[in-house]
């Protein structure tokens, strides 16, 4: 049995992915809307905390206000919302494929701005020595369990939220103006509404998970925020089941875990080749083989809210990617 | 939902319990473990090659030279992807699973992400490859950096501009911690010490499809001579544009990463390849760790070694590590890091492999290590104390040292 | 004007690496991520055959796309047509995991070191006062002529049509007996075969390395959607015009901005024009309001 403190940290990272799989869910699961600017939100949250806390003058950072975290995290999440926002007034007007690489192309735009306004970010430089909560009291290995825990609660609270809104009226009403188009063009003017509003709060969630994500890290580049992340939170939504309820926290963790576990396998080095080479194929093959056995992951949204939920079965035209399916004319 | 926030947190529960034993502390037995966390794939991916066959060449020295304290050395190799994620994922795996006493390889941006575990930890780290100027005032007790800052680089950049006679100069620059951080540097030094005019600061991504219209806006800015600041993988497409559009008559001033064959290979047969250079920490001239290193590595891999490959430091921080563990007598991370500075810097008999080294240790002795690059002598925050510079040029095909040079003291660092 | 032309060469190499893209989103409904990296895969085979073979660049570009071409029929095959009729979703992210494990092949087979076409840039040709070197010309030429033989081939011959019935509407082409099957295959021939032109093209101008798949997988997407997603030749508009706006853009901007600018007007682009730029079926596919 190896040494405990590993799979402390491979089930943070997991919980991490959870929470962000999760906030995810109630945009793309939910409201169909086909979102692969994960990584810009992240991107939002995480420069807005790191720029808030910021006080060590040798960072030389233009604006370093120094603020305690407690304050600096839920402002994080406030402002990825607003950047959320910015993002989907105009792209929400788009459907399908055209949403998707609009989120996309602006997750980049992001990442080039924070490295280009290099004196705000300190861009490719980054920013080393995030401050974690509770550090003072836990020190060393110990603080592993305290992040845990940090990442844990941070997973639960997303869950609980998340399921929350899954159940509710609104998400009911999400779920059916994603599936049929004659739904939402009767509720109109709201579905448009609805759809912002998500969207915000997806990324309101996001942003909030954006500081957890540097006490694990502890340091923040713009590497960390390439679309790597978006395809990885994606990945382990469709592992885990798109749509359900308990999807991402499942997908994350087979995948985090597995990926991990992988990566514990031993190599010659005189075939690093295969090494590096080991972690991408058994991942790929995980997800093709979950997606030809289990089309819809490992917990599907009909198990989550019922047979009757979905006005029809599933077919091959309305599980394409929508953005925003037609509404009101406007 | 109860059922989820249950297993959610037995999670934490398990883990928590399961925290019986109190760390990856390897045991007093066995082979001493050396990690190797570095890019394998991903964007370090061109470089992975010849660092891991030079870690694993001093490795086999050291295994040739009896071992360490008497025991086999393990080369642990763990790819980080490139990304700093990789790097904290991988150095957990290094520290947590396989248990081991010292770590090497890793590049900037995951050496800024471990840096605090590492010293919570204490896990004697050597940077091989880093020269973030991050690393310029912070380090020494664990972190140590056997290679120059990208502050060196940049004002010895400067420097050979001025000695050239150069007043204005255009840059071209890849958008990336390594290659940004000695151009601004440069920049600064140039502009702010010597009265130098910057004509254009062209700056560019990687993984363009072309880069014809970036290498047009510099060398069309009237410059004595072009700044380059890329990896060699950017530079190839780069200088084939240098070349075919005719700009060989400017002079270029060359980062470390662009000493590499494929572009000595470009840039040889051209008229306005003498007026190339680069420099960089790099002292192998009358060196006899260098001249013993240079066949092993050929040997192993089928090439030479090559500046911007940075295999030789590679090589370099593994002799370190192992004649640090010798000398502290034990495996323990604290006693280690604190032998590093002993070991490298004076006095001592100056020794230039480990069996030379181990032999004067068990005769009681001190020694001073001079690596393939340069005496290795540190300062307090465990930064290269004074290297020698080489001016380096093409010759024959390849890249070669024209000259030694030291940093002109009156340069400084820009704040 | 010279930006211009650089950014002609940029374009071709795109418009080139876009059709295959398109063509499949076209007739199969879905985004095929692992494109990319059959792009990648080119770039390595003919790199391989040229470098390591001392082939004639001509022939070795030849047997890579011709390969390559046959092996997407292949792939097709094994990963895609089992799970055809679960629809777009499982089909994008089937194309995901195969995109992971075609990099895990390359990283495995080639290895990680960088690798170069060794001279085969050629010298350069000026006509008044603008610079272009013969390898650029090849490029600009084969990218023209082979997308003109895929016009040809999709306007006038049995199969072709077939193939733009299907792209139309796949059930109604079903329902009229249209071979199906042969209209699959020969799309993904020609899709990755196209996919492995322009990897090695991207090799031909810069370098070889592992991630080139990844690198261009979005500027990839950007101009089959900004293309308009039913319009081969929006495609190659939209590939053109991304690679003439980045190089121009130089001359006002600085480079730093380039990605910027080249998502920035695909925003842009999309939400003034959100059916791409040549598409007549504006308000039935693209938008809401």
């Amino acid at each position: 049995m190896t040494n405990p403190i590993f799979w402390v940290g491979v089930l943070t990272l997991a919980a991490i992915y959870a929470s962000l799989a999760m906030a995810l869910n109630v945009e793309s699961g939910w409201g169909g809307m086909w979102d692969l600017g994960i990584a810009g939100l992240l991107a939002s949250g995480s420069y807005c905390y790191v720029i808030l806390t910021a006080g060590d003058p040798d960072l030389d950072m233009r604006f370093a206000p120094g603020l305690s975290m407690w304050v600096a995290w839920p402002l994080s999440a406030l402002f990825t919302g607003l950047v959320a926002f910015a993002i989907g007034a105009p792209a929400l007007r788009l459907r399908r494929e055209y949403f998707l690489i609009t989120t996309l192309a602006f997750a980049e735009i992001i990442r080039q701005l924070v490295i280009i306004q290099a004196d705000l970010t300190r861009g490719t430089l980054g920013v080393p020595n995030i401050n974690r909560p509770f550090d003072s009291f836990v020190t060393g290995r110990d603080y592993n369990y305290v992040l845990l825990g940090i990442a844990v609660a941070a997973a639960a609270v997303m869950y609980v939220v998340t399921r929350q809104i899954g159940i509710s009226p609104f998400g009911r009403t999400l779920r059916a103006a994603r599936d049929n188009e004659a739904v939402a063009l009767a509720l109109g003017k709201r579905v448009n509404r609805m759809r912002i509003k998500t969207f915000i709060l997806a990324g309101v969630l996001i942003g909030a998970t954006a500081p957890v994500y540097l006490f694990y890290i502890r340091a923040v580049s713009p590497q960390l925020f390439a679309p790597g992340i978006t395809f990885t939170v994606w990945t382990a939504l469709v592992i885990g089941g798109l749509g359900s309820i308990r999807g991402g926290l499942a997908g994350a963790f087979v995948l985090i875990v597995f990926t991990e576990a992988v990566g514990l396998i031993e190599v010659d080095p005189s075939h690093i080749n295969i090494l590096v080479a080991i972690e991408p194929f058994l991942v790929g093959l995980l997800l093709v083989l979950v997606l030809r056995f289990r089309p819809d992951g490992l917990f599907s949204e009909r198990s989550a809210f019922g047979a009757g939920n979905r006005p029809a079965g599933r077919s091959a035209g309305d599980s394409r990617p929508a953005g925003a399916a037609q509404g009101s004319g406007g | 939902m109860k059922r989820v926030l249950v297993a959610l947190l037995a999670v934490g529960l398990v883990a928590a319990a399961a925290c019986s034993g109190d760390s990856g502390d390897a045991a007093d037995e066995g082979p001493v473990k050396y990690g190797f966390l570095n890019g394998q794939s991903g964007d370090y991916g061109p470089w992975g090659h010849w660092a891991l066959a030079a870690a694993e060449v001093a490795v086999e020295e050291l295994n040739a030279g009896g071992g360490v304290l008497g025991r086999s050395v393990e080369l642990v190799v763990e790819d980080n992807g490139s990304t700093p994620e990789g790097a904290v994922s991988g150095f957990a795996e290094l520290t947590e699973v396989d248990g081991i006493h010292a770590l090497g390889g890793i590049e900037s941006d995951g050496m800024i992400a471990i840096f605090d575990t590492v010293h919570e930890l204490q896990i004697p780290t050597i940077c091989s490859t880093c020269g973030t100027t991050e690393l310029d005032s912070t380090g020494g007790d664990m972190v140590f950096r056997i290679i120059p800052s990208d502050t060196d680089n940049g004002i010895v950049g400067a420097q050979v501009a001025r000695d050239e006679g150069y007043r204005n100069v255009a840059m071209l620059v890849e958008l990336s911690e390594g290659t940004e951080s000695p151009a601004n540097v440069f920049k600064a030094v140039f502009t702010e010490q010597m009265g130098g005019t910057i004509t254009e600061d062209v700056r560019f991504n990687a993984g363009e499809t072309t880069y014809a219209a970036q290498v047009a806006q510099a060398f069309e800015s009237g410059p004595d001579a072009v700044y380059i600041a890329a990896g060699f993988e950017t530079g190839v497409p780069i200088l084939n544009e240098w070349q075919r559009r005719g700009y060989t008559d400017v002079p270029m001033i060359f980062t470390t990463d662009l000493l590499s064959p494929e572009i000595a290979e470009i840039v040889s047969g051209v008229p306005g390849a003498s007026a190339i250079v680069g420099a960089t920490a790099y002292d192998t001239v009358n060196n006899p760790a260098w001249d013993a290193y240079v066949p092993r590595f050929e040997e192993k891999i089928g090439d030479p070694p090559e500046i911007a490959f940075y295999d030789a430091w590679q090589y370099d921080q593994y002799i370190i590590l192992g004649l640090a563990t010798a000398k502290a007598g034990t495996t323990d991370g604290a006693a280690v890091a604190a032998a590093i500075p002993e070991i490298a810097n004076p006095p001592g008999v100056e020794v230039f492999s480990y069996a030379q080294g181990l032999a004067e240790l068990e005769a009681g002795n001190d020694i001073d290590y001079h690596g393939t690059t340069s005496n290795l002598n540190l300062n307090s925050v465990g930064n290269l104390l004074s290297p020698v510079m080489a001016v380096i040029h093409v010759q024959d095909g390849d890249w070669a040292v024209r000259e030694n040079i030291e940093l002109d003291p009156t340069l400084v660092k820009p704040s | 004007m010279q930006n211009v032309v650089f950014g002609i060469v940029t374009g071709s190499i795109l418009a080139v690496a876009t059709l295959g893209f398109a063509l499949v989103r076209q007739t199969e409904n879905f985004l095929n991520i692992a494109h990319a990296q059959m792009m990648a895969l080119g770039a390595f085979v003919g790199v391989v055959l040229v470098d390591t073979y001392g082939m004639n660049i001509f022939l070795a570009g030849a047997i890579t796309v011709v390969g390559l071409g046959a092996l997407g029929v292949v792939l097709s095959a094994i990963f895609f047509q089992p799970v055809r009729h679960q629809g777009g979703t499982v089909l994008l992210f089937t194309s995901i995991g195969l995109a992971l494990m075609m990099y895990a092949a390359i990283l495995a087979l080639f290895g990680t070191q960088a690798r170069f076409y060794p001279d085969v840039s050629g010298s350069l040709h000026r006509f008044a006062g603008i610079g272009i070197a013969t390898n650029e010309l090849v490029i600009i030429g084969l990218a023209f002529g082979s997308i003109a033989a895929l016009q040809l081939f999709l306007n006038s011959t049995g199969l072709g049509r077939a193939i733009r019935a299907v792209a139309s509407n796949d059930d109604l082409a079903r329902v009229r007996g249209v071979p199906v099957r042969t209209v699959s295959n020969t799309i993904w021939f020609i899709s990755s075969a196209f996919g492995a032109m322009a990897g090695v093209m991207l090799g031909v101008l810069g370098a070889v390395n592992t991630e080139i798949g990844w690198h261009n997988i979005l500027i990839v997407l950007a101009a089959a959607v900004l293309g308009g997603l039913r319009s081969i030749t929006g495609v190659i508009l939209a590939g053109l015009l991304l690679g003439i706006m980045m190089d121009v853009s130089a001359l006002f901007i600085p480079t730093a901005y380039r990605p910027v600018v080249a998502f920035g007007v695909l925003v842009a682009v999309l939400i003034l024009r959100p059916e791409g730029i040549l598409s007549i079926q504006r308000r039935k596919d693209a938008v809401v309001a």
